[in-house]
């Protein structure tokens, strides 16, 4: 070519530089104004939502609402959203967990092998088991949200955070009442029949031990000390639990009557109460601390979160 | 408050549940006599009451198993299948998949010891066991893919329009495509081999490097350079480029077992006529600007070099981001 070059009658410069700052103008238009379609997660795997269904109406004994369902979803959609982002950051790598995860799960289809570690590692990802796989997953899934928590650089909860945080959930930080008592156990005779040996032992002041002869074995005990109502509820059922805090409410020391239980009728005799009372600060500091730490951590990696999801396309259905 | 506890209940991770989910092994070898030898494993703990189950082809009877046997973490069963339809173009799938959260890995090895793997999931629970390929089907197929592909890639198709260019036609231009050829066929075979790997995003930076390379040349005064004398050189070089993109492709598609150096040979030449095609095609405009009088003109002359120069400029941004992306 002889001729000056078309580029070149324009603009001054080689002609190199012409092609790179008309490519460089190019590729701007096209990223500005035919952007790669974002990402897609979702819709939700019907199979795995079906699974959070069952299992909340497993332990609910009912279907979840509109509103759970909801939240399933969402939990779903982040998951996978969280799963996506970390196989991209090839977090399976190097995780121990999954390693072993993969390692373990080798051996299991492949029992007889003789090969090396990083041969299993290296078969389970030409498998895809780092795709497949349900526990890596998950593992996956934890590691990202503690890699978003840890981008955040949260500085830890001062001392005046903590005071506010105690002063308005105090009701949380109460140390629960106790309860030492003793009982005569009854067994299952009939009421009438309760109703006379509870009158004799009231009648003659007897004390548990003495009253300990009108009943018959109980297995577990005859007296309890310092128990909290989670423990009473626990060893002798909720019916036991709430009638006894009913009288110890009326009456705090004594024989406090006839109550019953799933094993039979007792008749209890309360030796101490000490009702809930508020903890002071210096001693549920730990405790607090950690909700606190909890609370903000889960705060900011829902934000961290919800940016991550505007470079997707979500498709709830 | 209970409600929210049974929903963090049912989103803990349970990472320390024995081996529930671990994947379940479904073999399948079949006999001289035609008969499956199946051998099906499964944990012996599952996620769910809902069990997993290899469902083999409705033509498969069960002619003999074993009952199951504790293996390690698992349980092992063993059986002996008469399939009337054999298991080619049948699907063989496991069911309790999704409920279990679990996957399994299912191999089947055929008398002509053609064997396949698949990983089936909840989403994808089925296998078909495909038909070998004979050898007519093999070169049909991928003498189509190779021209397929060396159309569909636009930055293919503007190397050679470059080359052309680049030498006008007659020998020169016999020596430049052959060039370029050997160049590609050499890499195409070595990566689809696995004689090499290469870093893709990288290589596809590289090939736009090559195509700007070429319309900078293009740009200077014919004769002037080595390459305009010996176009051969950077055909051939950047041939090997263009032949790891090649390989990229193939690799998309995969290689029937029993006849890789066939699908090899004609995804090669399926690349060859779809490049012969092209260069027919810009020689028949060539002539048409030629019979038009218009091939003179500046314009003419220079837009394609402008549309390579400015097209390969703006790959060299798209890729090199991606690469430094990583």
């Amino acid at each position: 070519m002889t001729t000056k070059f078309l580029t070149q009658r324009i603009l001054p410069g080689p002609t190199w530089l012409h092609f790179l700052l008309l490519g460089a103008a190019l590729h701007f238009l096209v990223v500005s104004f035919f952007p790669p379609p974002p990402p897609v997660i979702g819709p939700p795997n019907i199979g795995r939502l079906q699974l959070l269904y069952d299992g909340y109406a497993r332990m609910a004994g009912e279907q979840p609402n509109a509103a759970q369902i909801e939240r399933f979803i969402d939990k779903e959609l982040r998951e996978e959203m969280l799963f996506r982002e970390a196989i991209e950051a090839e977090l399976f790598l190097d995780d121990p967990a999954v390693v072993q995860r993969l390692i373990r799960n080798i051996l299991f289809l492949f029992p007889d092998n003789s090969w090396s570690d990083t041969e299993r590692v290296e078969r389970g990802l030409a498998l895809n088991m780092h795709l497949t796989d349900e526990v890596v997953r998950r593992r996956l899934v934890q590691m990202m949200e503690q890699l978003l928590i840890a981008a955040q650089n949260l500085e830890p909860p001062t001392h005046a955070e903590l005071l506010a945080f105690f002063e308005t959930n105090r009701d949380e930080f109460l140390a629960p009442a106790r309860v030492s008592f003793e009982h005569v156990f009854l067994g299952n005779i009939g009421p009438r029949e309760v109703e006379t040996i509870y009158a004799q032992v009231v009648n003659e002041k007897l004390s548990p031990k003495q009253a300990l002869s009108l009943g018959t074995a109980f297995l577990e005990g005859y007296r309890f000390d310092d128990f909290r109502w989670r423990d009473i509820e626990g060893r002798f059922g909720s019916a036991f639990s709430a009638a006894l805090e009913e009288r110890v409410g009326i009456d705090h020391s004594g024989w406090v009557g006839i109550v019953p239980s799933v094993f039979g009728t007792h008749l209890v005799f309360v030796s101490d109460y000490r009702p809930a009372y508020p903890q002071p600060f210096e001693e549920v500091r730990g405790d607090i601390r950690w909700q606190v730490t909890n609370e903000r951590d889960q705060a900011a990696l829902d934000t961290a979160i919800e940016a991550m999801m505007n470079k997707y396309e979500v498709r709830r259905s | 408050m209970r409600r929210a506890l049974i929903l963090l209940l049912l989103v803990i991770p349970a990472l320390s549940w024995a081996h529930r989910f671990a994947p379940s092994s479904l073999n399948i070898e079949e006999l001289p006599s035609g008969e499956l030898a199946v051998r099906w494993k499964t944990p012996i703990q599952l996620v769910s009451d809902i069990p997993l189950v290899p469902v083999l082809p409705e033509s498969c009877e069960e002619i003999e198993a074993s009952p199951f046997v504790p293996e390690g973490t698992g349980k092992l069963r063993q059986s002996i299948y008469r399939c009337a339809q054999g298991l080619v173009g049948q699907s063989i799938e496991i069911s309790g998949l999704g409920v279990n959260q679990s996957s399994a890995l299912v191999t089947v090895v055929l008398q002509d010891g053609v064997s396949h793997q698949a990983v089936l999931t909840d989403q994808d629970s089925s296998f078909l066991v495909p038909e070998t390929p004979d050898h007519l089907s093999v070169v049909g197929r991928y003498s189509v893919l190779g021209a397929e592909h060396i159309w569909a890639g636009l930055d293919h198709l503007l190397f050679v329009l470059g080359l052309l260019l680049l030498v006008s036609g007659g020998r020169r231009l016999i020596y430049t495509i052959t060039a370029f050829t050997v160049g590609h066929s050499v890499t195409l075979a070595m990566v689809t081999l696995g004689l090499f790997d290469y870093p893709v995003a990288f290589v596809e930076f590289l090939i736009a490097v090559s195509i700007f390379a070429l319309a900078i040349e293009l740009t200077r005064s014919s004769g002037h350079s080595r390459l305009w004398r010996r176009p051969w050189l950077l055909a051939g070089g950047f041939g090997l480029l263009h032949g790891m993109g090649f390989a990229g492709a193939l690799a998309e598609t995969g290689l029937p077992q029993t006849n890789i150096p066939l699908a090899l040979l004609f995804f090669n030449i399926g690349i060859e006529l779809g490049q012969l095609a092209f260069i027919a095609v810009l020689l028949l405009f060539a002539r048409v600007a030629a019979r038009w009088s218009i091939s003179s003109n500046p314009v003419v002359v220079q837009s394609p070099v402008l549309l390579l120069g400015v097209l390969s400029a703006m790959w060299c941004f798209e890729r090199g981001l991606a690469v430094i992306a990583g």
